[in-house]
């Protein structure tokens, strides 16, 4: 036999054994009282687990496939208050038409018909209707009617975590958003009393740091976004960078290193910028000037970007309590928190520094985001 | 011609040292910023591709192939460069849109299951050793053949070097070294092409294979694996196919790709580099051409080093022969340090989360899992080996990826069907020839017989598993199939 | 320089991780769960799942003539040989120009399309 037909053959052989595995585990798995309990709780929690993610056409259609087998019913449908969402078995848009009593007065209603009725249950939310679960047999007994009831409380339950998952989500959200890192006012007062006392000495240079600050104003106020690229960011801190020149003039030294292949990695928004401001800050601390270096390269899986000043350095236990955010200063604390939160505890700011030694903040972002 | 060869060599492996770690130029100045800021070029970075995908095969085997297995090999160069065709039209800017590093990342991305990345860091693992290992046998042949050191010194002289610029690089550019590394190869082997061609054209060169180059040790073995020197018209498209569709799964390849700042930097960059191997795969024909008329018994990865003290005896060929090996191990090396690289970050960030020192620990445990596989097998040719990786790479990923990126309903379960029925034939065929199990023609054209059932088995096994669609995956689409400044995000 | 200098990393943070992460995953999770967390917008999913369809056809039918180019050549330029008989062999060297040509107009199409592309 040739090799074709081999392969052939084994690939049949694979697919026959996945329908069959697929059939038995949708039948009931054990027999008896308890495993009939058994069954009837798995295919409830089936159920109910696309529903977990809110009710949507895609959910209802996979909650509707387990419901009819769970309910005994010829066809079982989901609605929401205003559009048939899905249905399994022989019935259609007319479904609309017999939850519509249930919907209205929120409790369960028994339809007649021909040659199906129905049991048409409200799904609630927070004490609001938000869609019905129908169920058609032959002839509606207090059975089907007392297990659909129990289904749509079931599927409200679920319904009612999905609202939950969406709070505590948009909780996180806001978190985040409120995080978001700041230009800070004293950077605003000072670059603009900068650039006012060039508006009569040198009101060419004036202008063009006055162009440098509405770039790096509309930069740091545009629409929210997450994520940026280190090179935006990078341009982002030049731009700084030449405002605060303009403040400190040569006194101010500083320098840039970078590896081009960093260059399109994802960033946090705004990350780079409030750590350069820090060295600054803390680099030209009453001195006659000081140098800046940034440093952005490549780590194998990691891009690390490291921002180092030459000036007084601190007392570690004061750059722990910087990090904590208390002892002045937001913006390292912030960037910390958000660091962490998008890539997870080991991604914190990392800071080396001794009195009189200098300080160097290391940034680590991995390539691939989270 | 030792002299020649160790100083070439000696040469190139300082080079690229050096040129792998030292800093890239510190910017003070405003005007120097943007300078600094600038992403790389996609020619530059297509130069970079091209220098990891022009490893030992392409530029010692293929010629060698040619030599002694006729001129039928001279569709492999074909094939090869067409594989980049394929990838630029299917994969590459969703690819890169899609943000994914390695290829695992871009199965937990897209696929959302974190045993799916398990699962192809294996194959990526698989991959980049066998294709390592051929540069690590080829190199440890070409010390030999030019200086009579013992294999594991070849061995050596490229783990060494390659395991120093993944541990130290990053500081500087690795696109840049890549690049001058591709320059510095295509200048070598044109040059010396040139030469020999021109010397044999104007009869410089006594006609015939000359005594003096028939050292040929042994027997020549017909080595077949992976179809790799099958010269029937199926054996040759089967390779063709395995190529054409391989060329997407090569790690180092699809890392290179992240370099570039974007979709469209990715497309040009490999425009770039099939307008470059276009040039490049020129030259092994002309080498397997004079190859046949002058060494045609040599081992198929010696044919080049052997060519110029066969044409012209004397200095002049000690120096086209030491000029030669330093461009074979420019070759080595490049490849070597991308491929290690790149599978390194993929194991890497599978074990734990990704971070510098399990880098460094997988670079070093790749690089030792390497030199144990090498010390293991004896050397068969650097063709076959990359045609195993390539079969291997075009029965897994090429499914994955084309379907990834095109298909909406590929779910986790598929993917891991595909990849166990796609690695599992090819690997299984490749084996079974290995230890002399021949299936006649299923053995000869893994990848013809491979592929197609990994697609049928990632299709069938998604259509059955609908509820493991990943939720999102309308919103990947659109982020890998639209321009970045378009995308909704 | 006088003091070596000490790293301060902070050990926790106040905030725990956002949920949903299992599977957000790019610069683009926030909007991509935003987008998934909106159920009862009727029509939404719908929309959205044209959109990608068009997209994805437009892409496609840009890429499907390359690749049949590249397969036609792939098979068809071994078989012209095999017909024409082993002399004609060098006619494998005409496939480099073949890809080059293939790429360089790929790349165009690919491009002009996405110039044109439906703004969102």
């Amino acid at each position: 036999m040739s090799t074709a037909a081999w392969v052939v053959i084994a690939l049949l052989a694979f697919l026959v054994g996945l329908a069959v595995g697929r059939g038995r585990a949708a039948r009931p798995y054990a027999r008896g009282e308890r495993g009939s309990v058994y069954a009837v709780l798995r295919a409830a929690a089936l159920a109910g687990s696309p529903l977990r993610g809110g009710l949507s056409r895609e959910s209802a259609r996979r909650a509707v496939r387990r419901l009819r087998p769970l309910l005994g019913a010829r066809a079982v449908a989901l609605t929401s208050t205003d559009v048939p969402l899905a249905w399994e078995g022989p019935c259609g848009q007319e479904v609309l038409a017999h939850v519509r009593p249930a919907l209205a007065s929120g409790r369960p209603h028994v339809v007649a018909g021909e040659p199906l009725a129905a049991v048409a249950v409200p799904l609630r939310v927070g004490g609001r209707v938000v869609g019905a679960l129908a169920a058609y047999d032959a002839e509606v007994g207090t059975a089907l009617v007392r297990s659909a009831a129990e289904a749509a409380r079931w599927i409200s339950t679920q319904l009612e975590l999905a609202e939950l998952d969406a709070a505590r989500r948009r909780a996180a959200e806001a978190e985040m958003r409120a995080l978001r890192a700041e230009i800070s006012p004293h950077f605003i007062y000072n670059a603009l009393t900068t650039i006012a006392s060039f508006v009569r000495t040198d009101p060419a240079r004036a202008r063009e740091l006055l162009l440098d600050f509405a770039d790096f104003a509309r930069y740091v106020l545009r629409r929210a976004r997450d994520f940026t690229t280190l090179s935006e960011e990078l341009t982002c801190v030049d731009r700084y960078l030449l405002l605060e020149r303009a403040r400190f003039g040569d006194r101010l030294r500083f320098s840039v290193q970078v590896s081009p292949e960093v260059l399109p990695v994802p960033v946090p928004f705004l990350c780079l910028q409030p750590l350069v401001e820090n060295a600054i800050k803390h680099g030209m601390d009453g001195r006659d000037g000081g140098e800046i270096r940034v440093v952005a390269c490549d780590a194998g899986p990691e891009a690390h970007i490291t921002v180092e000043d030459d000036g007084a350095g601190m007392d570690p236990e004061r750059a722990g309590r910087l990090l904590d955010g208390d002892g002045g200063g937001i913006g390292l604390a912030n960037v910390d928190v958000r660091l962490r939160h998008i890539y997870g505890e080991r991604y914190g700011l990392a800071v080396e520094t001794a009195v009189g030694a200098g300080t160097r903040i290391l940034l680590r972002i991995p390539k691939s985001a989270p | 011609m030792l002299a020649a060869a160790l100083t070439g060599i000696a040469v190139v492996l300082v080079v690229s040292v050096m040129v792998g770690t030292v800093r890239p130029r510190r910017y003070a100045t405003v005007a120097d910023f943007y300078v600094a800021a600038r992403t790389v070029p996609p020619l530059r970075n297509g130069a970079a591709i091209s220098s990891e995908f022009t490893s030992a095969a392409a530029c010692l085997g293929l010629a060698g192939m040619i030599a002694t297995h006729g001129p039928q090999m001279l569709w492999y160069p074909a094939g090869a460069a067409a594989g980049f065709v394929v990838l630029l039209a299917l994969v590459v800017a969703p690819l890169r849109r899609s943000g994914a590093y390695t290829l695992p990342d871009f199965a937990r991305w897209r696929l959302g299951s974190g045993a799916v990345r398990r699962m192809t860091t294996c194959v990526v693992l698989a991959v980049g050793v066998v294709y390592l290992v051929a540069q690590f046998h080829a190199a440890g042949l070409v010390v030999g053949l030019l200086t009579g050191l013992p294999e594991w010194a070849g061995w050596a002289a490229v783990a060494v070097p390659s395991v120093a610029v993944a541990l130290a690089g990053g500081a500087g550019s690795v696109t840049s070294v890549q690049a001058t590394q591709f320059w510095m190869k295509l200048a070598v082997f044109s040059g010396v092409a040139l030469a020999l061609w021109a010397a044999w054209h104007w009869g410089a060169v006594p006609d015939g294979p000359s005594r003096q180059a028939a050292p040929a040790p042994g027997p020549v073995r017909p080595e077949i694996l992976a179809g790799a020197g099958d010269t029937s018209l199926p054996g040759v498209l089967a390779v063709l196919l395995a190529c054409a569709l391989g060329a997407m799964g090569l790690p180092h390849v699809v890392v290179r790709v992240y370099a570039s700042p974007d979709g469209r930097g990715a497309r040009r960059s490999l425009v770039a580099a099939q307008a470059l191997l276009a040039v490049f795969f020129l030259l092994p024909p002309l080498y397997g051409l004079l190859g046949r008329i002058h060494v045609p018994h040599a081992h198929p990865d010696e044919v080049v080093l052997l060519l110029p003290s066969a044409m012209l005896p004397g200095p002049v060929g000690d120096l086209l022969t030491g000029l030669l090996g330093a461009g074979a191990f420019a070759a080595f090396l490049s490849t070597s340090c991308g491929t290690l690289a790149s599978v390194a970050g993929a194991v890497s960030s599978c074990v734990t989360r990704a971070s510098v020192e399990s880098f460094r620990a997988s670079v070093a445990g790749v690089a030792a899992l390497t030199l144990a596989v090498c010390g293991a097998t004896d050397h068969g040719g650097s063709v076959p080996l990359v045609l195993a990786a390539f079969s291997l790479s075009a029965a897994t990923f090429c499914p994955m990826l084309v379907l990834g990126i095109w298909w909406r309903r590929l779910t986790d379960a598929g993917v891991a069907a595909g990849v166990v029925v796609g690695g599992g034939l090819t690997a299984g065929l490749v084996c079974a020839d290995l230890v002399g199990v021949n299936l006649g023609l299923a053995s000869a054209c893994p990848a013809a017989f491979a592929v197609p059932p990994a697609f049928l088995a990632m299709v069938l096994m998604s259509l059955v598993t609908p509820d493991r669609v990943p939720p999102g995956v309308d919103a990947m689409m659109l982020r890998m199939h639209l321009p970045e400044d378009r995308s909704p995000r | 320089m006088t003091a070596r200098r000490v790293a301060v990393v902070r050990r926790q943070a106040t905030l725990g991780r956002p949920p949903g992460r299992e599977w957000g995953n790019g610069p683009d999770h926030a909007l991509a769960r935003a987008l998934e967390a909106a159920p009862g917008v009727p029509g939404l999913e719908e929309t959205r799942h044209a959109d990608v369809t068009a997209v994805l056809a437009g892409q496609l039918r840009a890429s499907l003539p390359t690749l049949a180019a590249v397969f036609g050549a792939l098979v068809g330029l071994p078989v012209l040989v095999a017909l024409l008989g082993p002399g004609s062999v060098w006619l494998s060297l005409a496939a480099h120009p073949i890809w080059v040509a293939l790429a360089v107009l790929h790349l165009n199409r690919a491009e002009r399309l996405e110039r044109c592309s439906p703004p969102r």
